[in-house]
């Protein structure tokens, strides 16, 4: 097939037409805007730093194994009963959309990308925050953002106990 | 940066910068994301914008192209799980045409963004991608290359 004359080309190009913009990004933007200003939030409404889990999962055979909580979130009974944190490499990163309602709390989840065997565990600790609420005029206001929940083995608190010694 | 500076900002180059990251990633929730990312770090780092070296609308969509590549590399690693459901669909047209100008290398997208959407200068441009006017002249080159051949079946619709 012949290829597009110049002219052609940015003809085509032009039906590939602007979208209107949100319009909850001025909600976001203005809504954080005094916090901004006041210098203690960055990230607005993405909200802190990724909400990290550490956990940590005694090797297999032992007896022992502990799991490691921070920023007030914790990784759900059930990973660690499981093998899913004892497999070597399972570590990640999992993506989700939240709803986070006008009083700080996600009322809904969506996982965008990340392990399928970390997902379930994500967004139990994503639930589990208690964001600052965007504000809009003052007011405080719902908005849907990405967040990135990020799971790693921690070495350094796996107990080596029961084996035998 | 006044009040009223930030917001006369906003207003005039919202647009451009939430069009430009959605055309870059192809995600409105993202889009959103990196515009709300840019105008915040605007209203941080008012300092970072150097008037004697290029616009404000080109300082704001080079810090988009900053902030999207960074994603980019972050989400090397990850697995999709699902289509983005706010994502585009390709349906009409626009949208195959957007689709094509997806698929080309982020390097030579944003160049056409930058040069067929923004009205960029090849100047303008390698400023903004920080890299010199030869390069941007040539991955623009193979881009539009590209795209005549990627587009060609349109051409009767």
């Amino acid at each position: 097939m012949t290829p597009l004359r110049d002219d052609e080309l940015r003809e085509m190009l032009r039906r590939w037409e602007a979208s209107p913009v949100p319009a909850s990004l001025e909600a976001r933007v203005f809504g954080n805007q005094r916090r901004v200003r006041a210098g203690w939030l960055w990230g607005a409404v993405r909200v802190p730093v990724p909400a990290l889990v550490l956990a940590a999962a005694a090797l297999v055979g032992l007896a022992t194994a502990e799991v490691h909580r921070q920023r007030e979130m914790r990784l759900p009974q059930g990973m660690v009963d499981g093998n899913l944190i004892r497999a070597p490499g399972l570590e990640g990163v999992v993506k989700l959309r939240i709803h986070i309602d006008s009083d700080g709390r996600v009322t809904g989840t969506t996982a965008l990308r990340g392990d399928p065997r970390l997902v379930p565990a994500a967004i139990d600790a994503a639930k589990q925050r208690v964001y600052r609420p965007a504000l809009l005029n003052g007011n405080p206001i719902a908005v849907d953002t990405q967040v990135e929940v990020s799971f790693r083995v921690d070495v350094n608190v796996v107990t080596k106990r029961g084996d035998g010694q | 940066m006044t009040e009223r500076d930030f917001r006369s900002a906003f207003d005039d180059h919202k647009g451009a910068v939430y069009n430009f990251a959605l055309r870059l990633t192809g995600s409105a929730a993202t889009a959103e994301d990196l515009a709300q990312d840019c105008f915040l770090l605007l209203l941080r780092h008012p300092g970072r914008f150097d008037a004697s070296r290029g616009t404000l609308r080109a300082f704001l969509l080079g810090v988009v192209r900053k902030l999207a590549m960074r994603r980019w590399r972050e989400e090397q690693r990850l697995e999709p799980l699902d289509d983005d459901p706010r994502t585009e669909a390709p349906g009409d047209i626009g949208l195959l045409v957007g689709a094509a100008v997806r698929s080309l290398p982020p390097l030579q997208r944003e160049a056409v963004l930058l040069f067929e959407y923004e009205g960029f200068t090849l100047e303008e441009i390698a400023r903004t991608v920080e890299a010199d006017v030869g390069t941007v002249k040539s991955r623009l080159h193979r881009a539009r290359e590209r795209l005549r051949h990627l587009l060609a079946p349109l051409r009767t619709r």
